[in-house]
């Protein structure tokens, strides 16, 4: 069995969580919550493969001070190569009357309703398929409020390794986010160091650029535009998004069931940089199916059925044009009651020359 | 200064808080009632735990929910935090009359888009729409008191509201039925503009929270366009007097 901590700096810290938590405790009880996912599946690929997969996460709830919150939450898989434990989130947080200050493994999301955001601090995808995935980051936020739905947004974060690391390998960020209402402004700095894939290599990818959401109708409208550039390499792109989102009812023969469709489009204008560096300062390469390919457009579609209460179903339409490859992404979601959830999901994936792979996935979580 | 209706998604549920007054009810018209229900629904600040039992057919999913709510008799504010397992860490706020999410694996705030207020809250039966078209029942409607009758053997007033021409809330009509003595609303019928009947809210339980002071402790919504649907929401414990650490309901605590 693998311990995944990463360092020495992040057992410290986790000292001071608990004996930050023990010494709280007289306050309140520590709580348990978390959730077990098991996943079997089959995957087609020129031939059929199956696997299996079981991952749960444990988050302690900590009692909070007056100035002081901390979140320790405990994660572990099984997969190919035997159990791994690891944490998922764990940082002390100092609020004070204009903001606060986060110290630890922590989300930092710079979200604005996009399924992919380009300026987040560290890209993943949010509801696509259903699915959320917020990359974890260690090291410090610094929040500031401004007054009148305005905050400036600081992070500085240690991506490969927590001692030791030169600055041009720690990620910078900056987000001044305006509020108002039905409307939702950012403008977001970022430098981020990544492993240049595939090509072999190092550089930082610095973004900056604007995002914009608000509500027009019954319709909500979103929109980015950004520059990147490769410190090092000297390459640079203008990278635009646009996406709007709509839910209607459907008639009364479907129990005027909602359904929700969410689309969205983003460019590399100049062509010079791709998807996979964006996805690399983020989330990885993996993300999207493990494709390497430097995508330099990215058509997203999310459609989505509420069934019922406890039911949903969907789909997810994934489209480029630099190689012509399309992805479809069905799911089936429902809650079984007890506190376990059941989802079904395929994927299909077509390249060029029609090539076809795909796969589905049966899975239960149960929450507790 | 007229005391306005506590906003908001939290207290479309506490609906009815009152002093009872009969003897001079009987004279009272149908804006008058509703003002009166306004008026006696005003709290200046409150600590709730509550829950919510989503039923569809034979399956049930429980929420579980500590909300604060304050007023200062102009604008109403309150934060909502789940607090069972599936959703714990889900918080909702409400602030000058806007809806915000935020969640735990984020931990950032999204405000809801206005075309989502349609949606089920956390997939009940009753809707974001409601909840903030709840405090400004005098503002969108027109009421009018079309006589007495009785329920569950308490007097209650039949109310009738109309949607203003000026105004375009969810439903554009809706029948209210308001305990003559307590100003509780006892059921309340919500309707589309062609007159089809789109949900029902009946009081099933009312409670004395403070002296002289009544407050509808458990409601059923029943969504009538999900057949076998409804969602039963009780207030397990409350206290009027709590006191909210300041900044707790804001945009900058939750972010």
């Amino acid at each position: 069995m693998r311990l995944g901590l990463p360092g020495k700096g992040l057992f410290l810290l986790l000292m001071m969580v608990l004996m930050l938590g023990g010494s709280m405790a007289h306050a309140g009880a520590v709580e348990v919550g978390g959730r077990i996912d098991l996943q079997a599946g089959m995957l087609y690929d020129q031939d059929f493969f199956g696997n299996y997969q079981g991952s749960g996460e444990l988050e302690l709830y900590l009692p909070r001070g007056e100035n002081f919150a901390s979140r320790l939450v405990l994660r572990g898989h099984l997969n190919e190569g035997g159990p791994e434990l690891g944490v998922k989130y764990m940082y002390l947080r100092y609020r004070h009357q204009y903001g606060h200050i986060t110290l630890g493994r922590q989300p930092i999301s710079w979200s604005y309703g996009s399924l992919i955001h380009p300026l987040d601090y560290k890209p993943g995808v949010e509801g696509l398929a259903g699915e959320t995935i917020q990359p974890e980051v260690d090291g410090v936020r610094i929040l500031q409020n401004m007054g009148n739905g305005a905050s400036l947004h600081f992070a500085v974060s240690f991506p490969e390794g927590l001692t030791r690391q030169p600055l041009h390998r720690m990620g910078l960020g900056g987000r001044l986010r305006v509020m108002l209402p039905d409307h939702d402004f950012s403008l977001n700095v970022i430098d981020q160091p990544l492993q240049l894939f595939p090509l072999p290599g190092e550089d930082n990818l610095f973004r900056a650029g604007l995002t914009y959401r608000g509500d027009a109708g019954p319709a909500g409208f979103y929109g980015a535009i950004s520059y990147f550039r490769l410190r090092h390499r000297g390459d640079e792109d203008v990278v635009a998004q646009v996406g709007a989102d709509f839910s209607w009812q459907v008639g009364p023969e479907y129990q005027e069931s909602l359904v929700y469709f969410q689309a969205e489009y983003l460019r590399f204008l100049l062509g010079e940089l791709g998807l996979n560096h964006l996805m690399q300062a983020g989330a990885g390469p993996g993300l999207m199916g493990g494709i390497p390919a430097e995508f330099h457009d990215l058509l997203l579609v999310n459609l989505n059925l509420e069934i019922d209460p406890f039911s949903q179903v969907g789909t997810a339409l994934i489209f480029e044009t630099t190689d012509y490859q399309l992805a479809l992404a069905p799911y089936f979601e429902s809650d079984l009651g007890g506190g376990v959830e059941l989802r079904l999901e395929g994927s299909l994936l077509w390249d060029r020359e029609g090539v076809f792979s795909g796969g589905s996935n049966l899975g239960l979580t149960f929450y507790f | 200064m007229k005391a306005k209706k506590i906003s908001s998604i939290f207290l479309i549920f506490i609906l009815a808080v009152l002093f009872a007054s009969p003897g001079q009810a009987e004279d009272l018209t149908g804006e008058e009632i509703m003002t009166r229900v306004d008026e006696n629904q005003f709290i200046a600040a409150a600590r709730l735990e509550a829950e919510m039992r989503i039923i569809d057919r034979d399956r049930e999913s429980v929420k579980e929910m500590i909300m604060y709510v304050e007023s200062d008799g102009e604008v109403s504010n309150g934060l909502v935090e789940f607090i069972n397992p599936r959703d714990r860490g889900t918080k909702y706020l409400l602030l000058d009359d806007r809806l915000w999410m935020h969640f735990p694996d984020a931990e950032d705030l999204v405000p809801i888009s206005g075309h989502m207020l349609r949606e089920g809250l956390m997939g009940s039966d009753f809707s974001y729409q409601d909840a903030l078209e709840s405090e400004q029942l005098t503002r969108l409607y027109q009421f009018e008191k079309l006589g007495r009758t009785e329920i569950n053997e308490r007097q209650v007033y039949e109310i009738e509201g109309v949607a203003r021409p000026d105004q375009e809330p969810a439903y554009h009509n809706r029948k209210f039925w308001v305990d003559v003595e307590r100003f509780v609303v006892l059921r309340e019928e919500m309707y589309a503009r062609d007159g089809r009947l789109l949900k029902v809210m009946e009081t099933e339980k009312v409670e004395e929270v403070q002296e002289g002071r009544w407050m509808a402790t458990a409601m059923i919504m029943e969504d009538q366009l999900r057949e076998d649907s409804r969602t039963i929401y009780r207030i397990l414990e409350i206290d009027l007097d709590y006191e909210i650490p300041p900044g707790k309901i804001s945009l900058e605590t939750l972010q």
